[in-house]
């Protein structure tokens, strides 16, 4: 009997630190995505309209255990469109891009549910700079522009493998505020998101769990 | 000897649950939806707008194992209307016939599914999906007050999705089943617009687009349910 009740918990033990022994302190963490799409339209007959369109959004993150199951970590995001073609019938061409650069430093608490699944809730600050650049029939132009603010964002982490995991999060509550500024134009803005419709989008993401 | 026993027990519960669950392997099974519609309107000016459409698709697919399947799927659908429709360009009214098929729809593709069965009764699932399809849509139509044109746009299409979902099976031939999430992460289409103008003299036009797109995102349907029939046996 003693024997048994030895067994089980030695064999308890052992899975349940093997499960989790990602979100241990000292764990690191990497994290990355990527999206692309594009539009390429031609008229076929009377015209030489052409537009084209094409935007890439990377992101990376790097993170760090401080203490069992919390990590802080920092997220670098870009999103880049670029729009070109002939606008109109005498052949006049337009060209531009638009790009966002966010820095984001982040904590994140996890709560373990089961050996593979994990959900977290994630507290983040923010700092973004736009940069447009536009080429309209040989006339250039610019903007830029700087975007501030905080936000959770709740996910879930499925562990594949043991150092391999995908993670889903949606952004519920955001505060932002920006500033733009456009040939001499200055614009402030300030908005904030709450958003408890859980079925919209999650983004994914691959990551891994490195232990020292 | 107690924990032999034990572990004994175990084992021949185990065999025991695995013989009561190989009931799927080599089995068929077929699933799907199907809309009929009519419509008839009267309008005050006398005029009668008249709509009919169906749709159905079809999933049929076989176990390969115990946990895994692989199928089919089709979808058509058609829809169409009786309708004179009223324009004003420059202050003149034109009517134009709008009696056509409207849209149409034919797509195939083809799923893989893993399971994973929790006892006699339930289970979850999931796996991918490549299809293929052909669209067509038709309306009248004008921007402003300018000439009215008929645009005809046709599209074809790939694309590659994950689905995840569970069953219950409430009788040995039947299961009901429900999506749980869908991601699709890439498609690639070709559209095809012809602008035709009913009036005025500007010449017809055409747009070719190639869209497609790569997004790894994570969708929580609102729960589909189905149902599932499983012939034969």
């Amino acid at each position: 009997m003693k024997r048994r009740i030895l067994f089980w918990l030695l064999g308890s033990l052992l899975l349940s630190s093997s499960a989790h022994a990602q979100l241990q302190r000292g764990t690191g963490f990497f994290g990355g995505t990527i999206g692309f799409g594009g539009t390429h339209g031609k008229y076929a007959t009377g015209s030489d309209i052409r537009q084209n369109q094409f935007s890439i959004s990377p992101g990376i993150q790097f993170g760090k255990f401080y203490k069992e199951n919390q990590m802080f970590g920092v997220a670098l995001n870009v999103v880049q469109t670029f729009q070109w073609g002939v606008y109109n019938r005498e052949g006049q061409e337009y060209r531009s891009r638009q790009g966002q650069y966010t820095l984001s430093p982040f904590l994140r608490h996890y709560k373990p549910i089961g050996s593979r699944f994990a959900m977290f809730l994630q507290s983040y600050a923010r700092g973004t700079l736009l940069h447009n650049t536009s080429k309209f029939v040989g006339q250039k132009d610019s903007s830029t522009g700087m975007l501030v603010g905080i936000g959770v964002l709740p996910g879930v982490t499925y562990w594949v493998s043991k150092r391999f995991a995908l993670e889903a999060d949606v952004n519920v509550l955001a505060l932002d505020v920006s500033y733009t500024a456009l040939d001499g134009d200055k614009l402030f803005n300030f908005s904030s998101v709450a958003n408890t419709n859980l079925n919209s989008y999650f983004a994914l993401r691959a990551s891994w769990y490195l232990q020292k | 000897m107690k924990l032999i026993k034990g572990i004994f027990m175990v084992c021949t519960l185990l065999s025991c649950t695995s013989a009561a669950i190989a009931q799927y392997d080599g089995r068929k099974f077929a699933s799907g939806s199907a809309m009929l519609s009519f419509s008839n309107g009267k309008l005050s000016n006398d005029r009668s707008v008249q709509t009919y459409a169906y749709s159905f698709s079809v999933e049929l697919g076989k176990f390969k194992t115990e946990n895994r399947a692989s199928g089919w799927l089709l979808s058509h659908g058609l829809g169409g209307l009786k309708n004179d429709q009223q324009f004003f360009v420059n202050g003149q009214e034109v009517e134009v016939d709008a009696k056509a098929i409207r849209n149409y729809l034919f797509g195939v593709g083809r799923f893989w599914q893993f399971y994973k069965h929790f006892g006699n009764n339930t289970g979850i699932f999931g796996g991918p999906v490549v299809s293929a399809n052909y669209s067509m849509n038709r309306n009248y139509d004008q921007q402003g007050t300018m000439d009215v044109y008929l645009q005809t746009q046709s599209q074809i299409g790939i694309t590659f999705g994950v689905q995840a979902g569970a069953y219950y099976k409430f009788a040995p031939k039947w299961w009901l089943t429900a999506s749980l999430a869908y991601t699709q992460p890439f498609y690639a289409q070709y559209t095809s617009t012809k602008y035709e103008y009913q009036t005025g003299n500007l010449p017809d036009d055409k747009l070719n687009e190639f869209k497609y797109s790569f997004a790894p995102v994570l969708t929580l349907p609102s729960v589909g349910l189905g149902l599932r029939f499983f012939p034969g046996k």
